[in-house]
Parts: C-alpha cells; sequence; structure tokens
C-alpha cells in the first residue's frame, strides 16, 4: 500500500516506537534506498528544529492579571466553633434530648432531598418522562428552554439548550460518549432512543466525542445531517445554515440530498479533514487539514458551482497524496464534465498507483467492482 | 536528570499542589512561577506568535488551573494535567478564531505575527512557526507537546485525551508535513552522524 518505500514507519523509527524486528527490517532497507535515507534525514532535520524552539519569557504583567482576577482569599485559620448559649430555664437533658431529634430530622431531611433531587423535575412534571442526558454548567449561564440551569440538569428528548456569549456547557451523552456546547448555541434533543440518537444544531458550535458503533448517533443542521461513524468532531453551524465538519478521531458520513430513483449517497469525512455544508445544498467535497490554501481556494469555487479549467488546473497542480480525499469525491459525485473526470483520474494514479486487479480503462467505464477495489484502497491514504 | 532528583522534583511539586489545593496563594504562586515561561512559549508557537493572544490564553489557563485545582487527584503527573488545561485552552481560542473569521479569508488568517525578539535565532524560529501555523491545531498541539515540553506517548495522550494510536498518527502526519515544508532550511547534521 506504500509502494516500495516503508516511509509510514519513518517517524516511528524515529521514535524508537517499531518493534526489533520491525526496526532491523527497515535499517536493512534503509542501507540499499538513497531516497528513503534522504527521507528519513528530514524528518530528523525536522525534529531538531521542533526541538530547537527556544523556551520564552512570559511578559512580567502576567502575575498581575492573574493576580487581579482571582477570588478574595479566605482569611486564614481555623474554624471559631460558635458558643452554645444555654439556656436559664431549660433542663440539660431536655435540650440533649431535643438536640438528638433535630440533628435526626435534619438528617432524614437531607437524606430525602438527595434521593428525591435529581428526579425533582421528573416530579414536577418539568420534563416528559423517559430517557435524559445529564447537561453540566461549563460556564456563564446557559439555559434549557429559556430556564437558566445550576451545575448540572438533565435534558429530555423535545428540550432546548441554548448558550450565550458567555457560557458553555458539556452534554453527556448516554454514557458512549459527549458534546461540548460552546457560546451562543442552540442544540435540541431530538431523539433518546437506545439505538439511536438525534440531535438538532440550527446555529453554533459543538464539539463531540463518540465511543458507540457507527451511525448510532446523528446531529441535524439546517442543510446537512452528520452521521457518526464512532469518532469525535466539531461542527459549525452559522445563522443562515451554512458550517463546516471538522473531523478530529474516526470519521463522519454527511448523507448527500437524495435523487429520486437513486440509492442514498454520502461522503464520508476521514480524520484531520473537513467539509463546508453549503446552505440549503448540502455537504461541499471532504477536504484534507493538509490541503494548501491555493488547494482549498480551487476546491470552493467547484462546491459553489464555479468551478472551470483553470480552478481545476490550479486544484491538480496543488494535490498531493492526502488530496485524493477531495479528488476522488470530486469523481464520485459527478458534478464534473467527462473531460475533467479523466484528468482528476490521472491526477489521482500519479499520486496514488493503482492497486492490483484494477484498471484505469475499468474505473473509466464505471467497473463496479473496480471502482469499489480502488475506493478502499485510497482510504488507507486518507 | 538523575531518577532521585526527579523523584524530590516531583515530591516538591506534589506538596506545593496540595498547598495550592487548601488556597494557600503564595503555593499557587510558586506554581505559575514554575510553569509560566513553559505555558506562554506553548501558547505562542501554537498561536503563530501572537504574543498577546498568547498572554490571554495564558491567563485563561492559570485562572482554570486555580479554579479546578481541587479536583486534581494525581491520577497522572501534574505537569500532564496541567497540559490538557493548556491543550484545551488552545483548542478554544482556535474555535473562538475560526468562528469569527469569514471562510474566504482563512488564507490571509495563516500569516503569522513577527516572533517574539527574544528568540536568539530568528530566521529559523520564523521558518518552523510559519509551518506550524499550516498545521491541523490537533497534531501542531502534538507536534509542541512531544518536541518542545518532551513529553511521552502515554503523557500526550492523556493530556489530549485521545488514544496512543492517534499520537502516533499525528506525529507522522505533523513530523512528515514539517519536513516537506521546511527542506530547504536543511542544515549539516551534527558530526558523528
Amino acid at each position: 500500500m506504500f509502494g516500495k518505500h516503508p516511509d509510514n514507519q519513518f517517524v516511528a523509527y524515529l521514535q524508537g516506537q517499531l518493534s526489533r524486528t520491525a526496526q532491523q527490517r527497515l535499517e536493512i532497507h534503509l542501507q540499499r534506498c538513497a531516497h528513503c535515507r534522504q527521507a528519513l534525514e528530514q524528518l530528523r532535520a525536522a525534529e531538531r528544529l521542533l526541538s530547537d524552539l527556544p523556551l520564552l519569557t512570559a511578559p512580567p504583567t502576567l502575575w498581575d492579571r492573574i493576580h487581579g482576577s482571582l477570588p478574595i482569599a479566605a482569611v486564614p485559620g481555623g474554624d471559631a466553633t460558635p458558643f452554645v448559649t444555654r439556656s436559664r430555664h431549660t433542663p440539660l437533658h431536655h435540650r440533649r434530648r431535643w438536640n438528638v431529634s433535630l440533628r435526626l430530622a435534619a438528617c432524614i431531611v437531607v437524606i430525602g432531598l438527595f434521593i428525591l433531587w435529581p428526579h425533582r423535575n421528573h416530579i414536577a412534571g418539568k420534563y416528559p418522562p423517559g430517557p435524559t442526558w445529564l447537561v453540566t454548567n461549563i460556564a456563564g449561564q446557559p439555559k434549557i428552554d429559556s430556564s437558566q440551569i445550576g451545575k448540572t440538569e438533565r435534558m429530555a428528548a423535545g428540550q432546548w439548550l441554548e448558550t450565550d456569549s458567555r457560557s458553555r456547557a458539556e452534554i453527556a451523552i448516554a454514557d458512549i460518549g459527549k458534546v461540548e456546547v460552546a457560546p451562543n448555541t442552540r442544540i435540541g434533543l431530538l431523539t433518546l432512543q437506545p439505538n439511536h440518537y438525534r440531535l438538532s444544531l440550527p446555529h453554533g458550535d459543538m464539539s463531540v466525542r463518540v465511543n458507540a458503533p457507527p451511525r448510532l448517533f446523528l446531529v441535524d443542521t439546517p442543510s446537512a445531517t452528520a452521521v457518526d461513524m464512532g469518532c469525535a468532531y466539531t461542527l459549525h453551524v452559522d445563522p443562515s445554515g451554512a458550517g463546516v465538519l471538522h473531523v478530529t478521531l474516526g470519521h463522519v458520513a454527511l448523507p448527500l440530498p437524495a435523487t429520486t430513483g437513486q440509492p442514498q449517497r454520502e461522503v464520508t469525512v476521514p480524520m484531520d479533514a473537513f467539509c463546508r455544508i453549503r446552505k440549503g445544498l448540502g455537504p461541499g467535497t471532504p477536504c484534507s487539514d493538509f490541503a494548501s490554501p491555493a488547494f482549498q481556494k480551487a476546491l470552493d469555487q467547484f462546491d459553489s458551482g464555479q468551478g472551470d479549467d483553470t480552478a481545476l488546473t490550479t486544484l491538480l497542480k496543488e494535490a498531493h497524496e492526502l488530496d485524493t480525499l477531495t479528488l476522488w469525491h470530486l469523481i464520485y459525485r459527478g458534478q464534473i464534465t467527462g473531460a475533467q473526470r479523466t484528468r482528476i483520474l490521472d491526477r489521482t494514479l500519479q499520486l496514488v498507483p493503482l492497486p492490483k486487479g484494477v484498471t484505469r480503462a475499468g474505473l473509466l467505464q464505471g467497473n463496479s467492482e473496480m471502482l469499489t477495489a480502488w475506493h478502499n484502497d485510497l482510504t488507507l491514504h486518507w | 536528570m538523575e531518577p532521585r532528583a526527579i523523584m524530590l522534583e516531583r515530591k516538591t511539586e506534589v506538596r506545593l499542589v496540595q498547598a495550592c489545593r487548601q488556597g494557600e496563594q503564595d503555593a499557587f504562586r510558586r506554581l505559575f512561577d514554575t510553569y509560566k515561561d513553559r505555558v506562554y512559549s506553548i501558547a505562542v508557537y501554537f498561536l503563530q506568535g501572537d504574543t498577546a493572544t498568547a498572554e490571554d490564553v495564558c491567563q485563561e489557563v492559570f485562572l482554570r488551573l486555580h479554579d479546578s485545582i481541587r479536583q486534581f487527584r494525581h491520577d497522572s503527573d501534574f505537569s500532564t494535567w496541567l497540559y490538557r488545561i493548556v491543550a484545551n485552552a488552545c483548542k478554544d481560542e482556535m474555535r473562538k478564531r475560526r468562528r469569527l473569521v469569514p471562510l474566504d479569508s482563512l488564507a490571509e488568517q495563516r500569516d503569522t505575527a513577527p516572533i517574539p525578539g527574544d528568540c536568539p535565532q530568528a530566521e529559523l524560529c520564523e521558518a518552523v512557526q510559519s509551518a506550524l501555523a499550516e498545521l491541523n491545531p490537533d497534531i501542531r498541539l502534538t507536534l509542541l507537546l512531544k518536541y518542545f515540553e518532551e513529553l511521552s506517548y502515554e503523557e500526550m495522550a492523556a493530556a489530549l485525551d485521545c488514544p496512543m494510536g492517534t499520537i502516533a498518527s499525528r506525529l507522522n502526519r505533523g513530523l512528515k508535513a514539517m519536513a516537506r515544508k521546511l527542506a530547504y532550511l536543511r542544515r549539516p547534521p551534527p558530526s558523528g552522524e
């Protein structure tokens, strides 16, 4: 899958993370391969440059700023036990009995509150019966259905969490993950069934981390739905309904608008890649985080329907191995001319050679087995 | 550093953290003095030389530290826990920036600010900083924690709250990208290599 140069092992080799056998095999290869020796030396040089970054001196005003923002310290010293004033009239043994009774009563009340407090909203009929998720107040004054929450609150299907410019919150997704809710965000819980969790994000920012089987956790935005495949990602939606999905772990599927008579298709956004969501049009084309600014600009033109041959030339010129993610999706989406498709295909083949059993002619003819095999091979490079 | 010295340093740190948890401001000041330069440096390099915002991020880090130090249970080294706060604060700042900048000006945003004046090898620093600026924030943080702070894979995984496999993948991609971008700077290897 990496041709004849095991460059995927170089960093691990430099870090001492390879097994002894793998290390020996690599060293034998390095003795014979000048290309790999050079690549390794470039990595070593990059390591040295990073390690040589100097320690900077924090500005002297920093402590003053921090100190000025700290709460006023409590007065040091132990608690002063308040004196118990003895009544002149009540006998001592009576006072002791009352004290014990009062303490016992207080304990019962506290225990009762402790048991009933998490269910207060159910008891009060505040939200519908059924499963709820824990919401933690991280900063400021988030609200659920216009009511400010305390340190924690529970949220049920049909309810909406809203943060203002200073507040943030965290929602525990059952026991499979969490959602961090940024300021100026509105999130609704739509479905909280054991095998189907669905949220709505009309606007704002959220950061998701899920550890669950694929397609269990979905987020609807005005222009697209993000389908979790076991991952971590951030999702931004602006007030117009456009947005950006950025995946930091695993991958996320974004279903494409359905076409009558055609099976449902989707784009897949892997780790270290993002995908713009276009207002009213749905997902754009996934793009690697490593893509150059010129590549991204050219891609934006295609995603906005203004891609021409000049933009395509820029795109193909700027493309590297990781950008085959974008190139494949451009071919797959079919919103390009036949001549453009051929150019994109040829550039992709220059960047990543075809696997065995797949031919250029077969791909151009749309051979489904070859397309699947080619796609599976390409995903190893994304 | 020899193992005994490391252990003594850790014990001192544990006592300092304990004192902070009991509200001793002198202890918090000493903790601040121990880590301020490192936290500030990571913030500056992560934020592409933006010293003003780095100072804001630094302030946020230490305020969060002050607010949450009672919750530190010594499940990990204190420094690992601190770096988690630093990573989250840096990423929060990036999220703020990404939200506020129109999409079509992301390319212009990548210009780095002037590097701090106390950097002895200014040209190299600037080149490294420019290259870092083009990386994904998570990868940028991973590289800084690995090469600037010299954290282990386990420590990075704890600080960045992700599996070690993810750390390995980010280092792999990040270092390759840095090598590509900095190839023009290659200097001769030290003698003996």
